[in-house]
């Protein structure tokens, strides 16, 4: 069964997607990504779609829940790259991931990691739990 | 008929050796018709060619008469003239149709064309006749009104890059759905081609807007935002305002500002820029 790597950079996750995802595919990268987020306590996760030229409903729905989920495990998702075709289409089918945060590239998305990751510091810090704290 | 033609104040013509519906009166009507005027058989072998058809088609009666329709049909509409045929055959009538023929030097007519069935003296259908209005000059003339609405759309719509990471699309003039579609495509391919994490959409040339083109501005907005790039509006005019609210267009989520200056600030903090005298 085919798989898309999960790479880890500094306390971040990289996923890089390069071709049309099938659902099977896109249901193991949700398992695999959760599981490293745990494995290595990766504050951030980034995945890039802009090899993506078509994202179905199936697709959409299902990153929108694995940032979710990756919420819980105390990890924030950004998706960088996405392209206008793409974006049209999500709105079209009435997908706005209003969960889900966005950047243009990968390196915008790694600014808007480490913000979003010192702003959830800072909310530990006032009291809230935080394991390694 | 022929009682009612021999009525008085008919008889000069008919003294005359003219009968309106004698044969050289209907012959002359069809050959002096501005319209190519063509008889066929039900099979679509010629029979009749006035000289419009002569003069549009750019072959002679003689040319033309015992040929096959196919003469000046462009290989590409021949099951169509065979359907008219048909058509005709069950005794319809063809009216108005506008179609592509081809010329003796081989150039294309668009043509509009009115086909109707010829029948002997016992009723039955032996043919059809047609009459054909060139319509090249109409259509290309909306060939060209089609391409300036195009290019209106294009001039009317600019994205502007106000600073690096900063795009503007000042909006002017009516917006109606295919052009604010058009916005949206633009702007969207803009930002990508810019980078930019910031646009603001600037509405103070919009008269109006209603439940559509805010439902478009919505969309585009919550397709900048996937692709990560926030969006404000600025200018909404009071009454647009409140329009907006009337209508129930929820707005609560998107930076709205008072005018585009305004919204720039907001950018350049966003960007961590601060704007001081030197």
């Amino acid at each position: 069964m085919e798989r898309i790597p999960v790479l880890k950079v500094g306390n971040f996750l990289l996923v890089t997607i390069q071709e049309e995802l099938q659902d099977r595919i896109v249901l193991n990268l949700q398992e695999d990504l959760l599981a490293r987020i745990s494995e290595t306590g990766a504050q951030g996760v980034l995945i890039d779609i802009s090899g993506l030229e078509m994202v179905d409903s199936f697709t959409g729905r299902v990153l929108a829940n694995t940032a979710g989920m990756a919420h819980l495990l105390d990890a924030e998702t950004v998706v960088v790259g996405m392209r206008p075709a793409v974006a049209i289409t999500l709105v079209e089918l009435g997908l706005s991931l209003k969960g889900i945060h966005t950047a243009l590239n990968v390196d915008k998305g790694i600014e808007l990691l480490q913000s979003l990751v010192a702003r959830m510091d800072a909310r530990s810090d006032n009291g809230h739990n935080r394991s390694e704290a | 008929m022929a009682d009612q033609l021999t009525q008085p104040g008919m008889d000069d013509s008919t003294k005359n050796g003219f009968q309106a519906d004698s044969a050289s009166y209907l012959v002359s009507i069809v050959e002096n018709s501005e319209d190519a005027i063509i008889g066929k058989t039900l099979e679509g072998t010629i029979v009749s060619w006035n000289a419009a058809a002569e003069k549009m088609y750019g072959f002679t009666a003689a040319e033309a008469k015992g040929q096959p329709i196919s003469l000046i049909v462009p290989p590409d509409h021949i099951n169509e003239i065979m359907q008219i045929l048909q058509k005709i055959g069950r005794g319809e009538k063809v009216a108005h149709h506008e179609t592509i023929r081809a010329t003796k030097d081989g150039r294309r007519l668009y043509v509009s064309l009115i086909v109707s069935p010829i029948k002997d003296a016992g009723g039955k259908i032996i043919g059809a006749s047609s009459m054909a209005r060139d319509i090249t000059e109409r259509k290309h003339a909306e060939e060209v009104i089609a391409r300036q609405q195009q290019e209106i759309l294009e001039i009317s719509t600019p994205v502007v890059q106000l600073w690096p990471g900063v795009l503007a699309l000042p909006l002017i003039g009516t917006l109606d759905s295919p052009r604010t579609q058009t916005v949206m495509e633009r702007l969207l391919n803009r930002i990508v081609e810019t980078g930019s994490s910031i646009a603001i959409i600037d509405i103070t040339g919009v008269p109006t807007v209603d439940t559509m083109v805010a439902q478009h501005l919505l969309k585009t907005i919550a397709a900048a935002r996937l692709m990560g790039t926030e969006c404000m509006i600025s200018g909404i005019r009071p009454a647009i305002a409140q329009t907006i609210i009337h209508l129930g267009v929820n707005l609560s989520d998107i930076i709205t500002k008072a005018t585009l200056a305004d919204a720039f600030a907001v950018a350049l903090k966003r960007l961590g820029l601060v704007v001081s005298h030197a």
